[in-house]
């Protein structure tokens, strides 16, 4: 390992994965992990304000009660584009393929992932199938919401096959990326990085890998099925041909369900990262985060039935399905008590990514409170299909899922990039999300409680005030994230020199160089203790000898 | 890495290959001859028994789990288990459907073959 | 690790040893093929829930498949993952010859395999015997019997698409081993191409019971 060439003063490390090879050859042929991991950075982060600008002009019709500003057949595909992209083109490859793919190989003192030229594949399958979706919604685009529910998805006029193969290369992708994870951890560990010293962003990616192999597949063949169904009129799940569209459901949700833990065990395991970086402590309850993480992905696939309980399943299956989901709040409990046991007594530091940290402990303990109702039958079946489900999942995808891709994104910027964001622009860029979220959802409780359904182009005129301030709450969210992007450019170029260590972490991605050099790690690191052993005197006496860092 | 030095310098026979490789054609008889018989339910797990026990016998000892490390062992038996949750839960909800609800078809005599 | 002289032509620069890497690409593969049994394991389900509702029609409309196509079949895909694994012994063995013509008979087996499905499938045309709404058998004309098969058709004509990539690995591998470039003491393509084309027999295993042998 090399320390910085001048400790105490930060350098920008030459030559890192970013420049030591500069033709477009260089990054689109790249078998470095880091370089696929920008590259995804750059594709999720394009589906992320498309899905976003589409959910502001659905956002904007609603200001109004009747017909306004988009057709209703405009509003019904705008809602499935902003649903596919955000959920398979933004949500399900952010946390895993970017920060996954950037980190994981090095946290566990691997010089790659197990097979790179996969990886590459990975991207490209997600690039390929992006562009089919996209070029499919815009042609003759879907109008069946993302979830595709048959008999409607199979007999619509408008053209939903590219959007099925599209989502099919996608998940490809996403099983592509699971297998990589899974090898890369088993075999490509350096010495001494035993099971129980993996970082728990390691093991939450882990467990996201288990999920994304097994359960992908599934929504693979399901939507090829739909697909086949649509373009030559087998009636698979047609129950005007005898067939059954719950077992649509069935098989549609024994992906989508789990399909939220893809979304937020990778985002959990960045919270433990940052929480013990900045309260300065050690992992409180390690093992229990660790194991936590395979059990959710593990209960995650007993619960699926929940989104069929209005829906022709048996009332038995509802009853086991109910019972089963309740499950999830356990584990995810056990997370959320011993988050708060690290920051306990602890030396905290209100930064931007542990701002976002508070921002998802509080979302996602509403957001899972509001879940564990609805997993219960009889609450279910009237607040089914209303702006409370759609409030309910924003607050796990968005509020959970987000904030932790977004305290990711702040706390590894320095280790990316090089150098540091404005610390005041990200606060500030923080109270607005956060403000801009509450603002746009909450009053999308109150309207799903009110009677609400979701999806729907016209409404009673008394739900317009609760609808005019969740459309504000919307502008305020988007201005946050213009403004996120706005600075973050800005830093690339000017932002401040980071050097190796800027949070003085433990975590053991930042023993190397900032950015990255291309090889990693210069030889193969050896590994004595767990990640952000902050009590440990050899852990603060290597950060001071190789890395210059004068804090305690 | 993990015991896989061990494994990885040790072949098996040809004797073992030949063995399985002629159980694999006596269970196929087996299944085979079981669809001439009368044993309603019972066939169905009996044929799904000796189909499990044939794949087993193919994973164990032409894909080499036999002699492979522990994780492979584990990735197989976790597929098993994540396929058998996805058909038990969905095949428990149309068993115990509420029966004026499902269409079913006709029940008729099922001729001997 | 840079520094680390690479004496081992096949092994890729992130790994330590051969040992090391043959272990990641099996475990890769069992982890690629656990995903692939998932993937078949939806249409089982779809098989299996439209069993549990149409209970008997599903078994008259089993009973027009030709179990004697079915059960060849069954015994030339067995046989198949027999001659494949022998074409892997003979390579550790060192004798490459002996190799090259299991591998190269597998293939065969793989074309015969096609050929009887071809045949059947021609059969079943013939008898009205169509998937989804061009269902039009004669004997047979009860709900439930086209949903039969309809998924007989999906799941032997993915199975059937499995079949044709299994053939275009074990091809590949062929040459490989041909050219010197998988040989005793590196068998990793072979081994990797042979757990695919178990992976088809295993399927193959459980569609037979399930298609040909309702009763
Ligand atoms: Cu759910």
């Amino acid at each position: 390992m090399r320390p910085s060439s001048e400790p105490n003063s930060p350098v920008y490390h030459q030559p890192n994965y970013l420049g030591h090879e500069t033709s477009v050859r260089s990054w689109l042929l790249t078998h470095d992990h880091k370089r696929i991991a920008i590259m995804f950075l750059g594709g999720v982060l394009t589906a992320f304000f498309a899905g976003g600008v589409f959910a502001l002009v659905l956002r904007i019709k609603l200001l109004v009660p009747g017909k306004f500003f988009i057709s209703a057949l405009a509003y019904n595909r705008l809602f499935t584009l902003h649903g596919v992209t955000m959920v398979f083109l933004f949500l399900v490859p952010a946390v895993p393929s970017v920060f996954g793919n950037f980190f994981l190989p090095i946290m566990i003192g691997a010089q790659d992932v197990a097979f790179p030229r996969l990886n590459l594949l990975s991207f490209y399958l997600y690039v390929t199938g992006a562009a089919i979706a996209l070029f499919g919604m815009i042609w003759n685009g879907a109008d069946t919401g993302w979830t595709f529910y048959t008999p409607y998805s199979t007999t619509t006029p408008t053209d939903i096959v590219p959007v099925l193969l599209g989502v099919f290369l996608v998940g490809f992708s996403s099983i592509v990326t699971g297998v990589n994870f899974i090898v890369t951890v088993h075999t490509l560990r350096a010495p001494g990085m035993t099971w129980m010293r993996l970082p728990l962003f390691v093991w939450g990616s882990y467990a996201t890998a288990v999920v994304q192999v097994v359960a992908t597949p599934v929504l693979g063949m399901t939507v090829l099925l739909v697909a086949v169904e649509h373009a030559f009129d087998f009636g698979i799940f047609d129950p005007a041909r005898g067939g059954d569209p719950v077992l649509f459901e069935h098989l549609f949700w024994f992906y989508s369900h789990p399909a939220v833990y893809i979304m937020i065990l990778p985002a959990m395991g960045v919270i433990s990262e940052v929480v013990a970086c900045f309260s300065r402590k050690n992992p409180f309850g390690y093992e229990a985060i660790a194991f936590s993480s395979l059990g959710i992905g593990f209960v995650g696939f007993l619960t699926w039935g929940h989104h069929l309980f209005v829906s022709g399943q048996s009332t038995f299956d509802a009853g086991v399905f109910g019972v089963l989901s309740m499950l999830v709040a356990v584990f995810s409990a056990i997370k959320v008590f011993n988050w708060v046991g690290i920051m306990y007594k602890g030396s905290v530091s209100f930064k931007t990514p542990l701002a976002y940290v508070f921002g998802f402990l509080f979302l996602f303990v509403f957001g899972g409170m509001t879940g564990v109702a609805l997993a219960t039958v009889l609450l279910d079946v009237p607040w089914h299909d209303t702006y409370f489900v759609v409030a309910h999942f924003h607050f796990i995808m968005v509020g959970a899922s987000l904030m932790g891709f977004l305290a990711a994104l702040h706390y590894w910027f320095p280790k990316m990039f090089g150098r540091m964001y404005p610390e005041r622009f990200g606060i500030a860029a923080f109270f607005l999300v956060f403000l801009g979220f509450l603002v746009t959802f909450i009053p999308q409780f109150l309207l799903g409680n009110a009677g609400m359904p979701r999806r729907y182009y016209e409404y009673p005129a008394h739900f317009q005030p609760l609808h005019v301030v969740s459309t504000v709450g919307s502008w305020l969210l988007g201005l946050g994230f213009l403004l996120i992007l706005a600075y973050l450019v800005w830093s690339l170029r000017w932002g401040e020199i980071a050097g190796p260590n800027p949070w003085g972490s433990e975590g053991f991605e930042w023993r190397t160089p900032s950015p990255v050099g291309p090889e990693n790690y210069d030889e193969t690191p050896v590994f004595t203790h767990r990640p952000h052993a902050y009590d440990l005197v050899e852990a603060a006496e290597y950060r001071r000898r190789e890395l210059g860092d004068e804090r305690d | 890495m993990e015991s896989s030095e061990l494994s990885y310098e040790h072949h098996p026979s040809l004797v073992r290959y030949v063995i399985v490789w002629l159980a694999l054609l006596v269970l196929t008889t087996l299944t085979w001859r079981l669809a001439y018989g009368d044993h309603g339910t019972a066939g169905l797990v009996i044929g799904m028994l000796i189909a499990t026990t044939k794949a087993t016998l193919v994973a164990l000892f032409f894909m080499h789990l036999w002699d492979q490390s522990g994780v492979n062992r584990l990735v197989f038996v976790v597929a098993l288990v994540y396929a058998g949750i996805l058909m038990g839960l969905t095949v428990t909800d149309v068993a115990t459907r509420f029966t004026p609800a499902v269409a079913r078809g006709p029940t008729l005599p099922v001729p001997k073959r | 690790m840079t520094e680390a002289t690479h004496l081992e032509p096949h092994l890729a620069h992130h790994y330590q040893s051969l040992a090391q890497q043959t272990h990641a690409a099996r475990l890769g593969m069992w982890v690629f093929l656990g995903s692939e049994a998932l993937l078949f394991a939806a249409l089982f389900t779809g098989l299996t829930v439209y069993r549990t509702l149409n209970g008997s029609v599903f078994a008259l409309a089993s009973q027009h498949l030709s179990v004697a196509f079915g059960t060849a079949n069954t015994f030339v895909l067995i046989t198949s993952s027999f001659t494949v694994v022998l074409s892997l012994h003979f390579l550790q063995a060192g004798r490459k010859g002996l190799s090259l013509f299991f591998l190269v008979f597998t293939i065969a087996l793989a074309c015969a395999f096609l050929t009887i499905k071809a045949f059947e499938w021609l059969h079943d045309f013939s008898e009205g015997i169509f998937p989804g709404p061009y269902y039009a058998q004669k004997e047979l004309q009860l709900p439930g019997a086209a949903m039969f098969y309809t998924f007989y058709y999906l799941m032997t004509g993915l199975h059937g698409l499995h079949v044709v990539a299994g053939m275009g690995v074990l091809a590949w591998c062929t040459g490989l081993v041909a050219r010197g470039d998988c040989h005793a003491g590196y068998e990793t393509p072979l081994e990797l191409g042979a757990m695919y084309w178990h992976l088809v027999d295993i399927i193959w295993i459980f569609l037979y019971p399930l298609l040909y042998l309702i009763t």
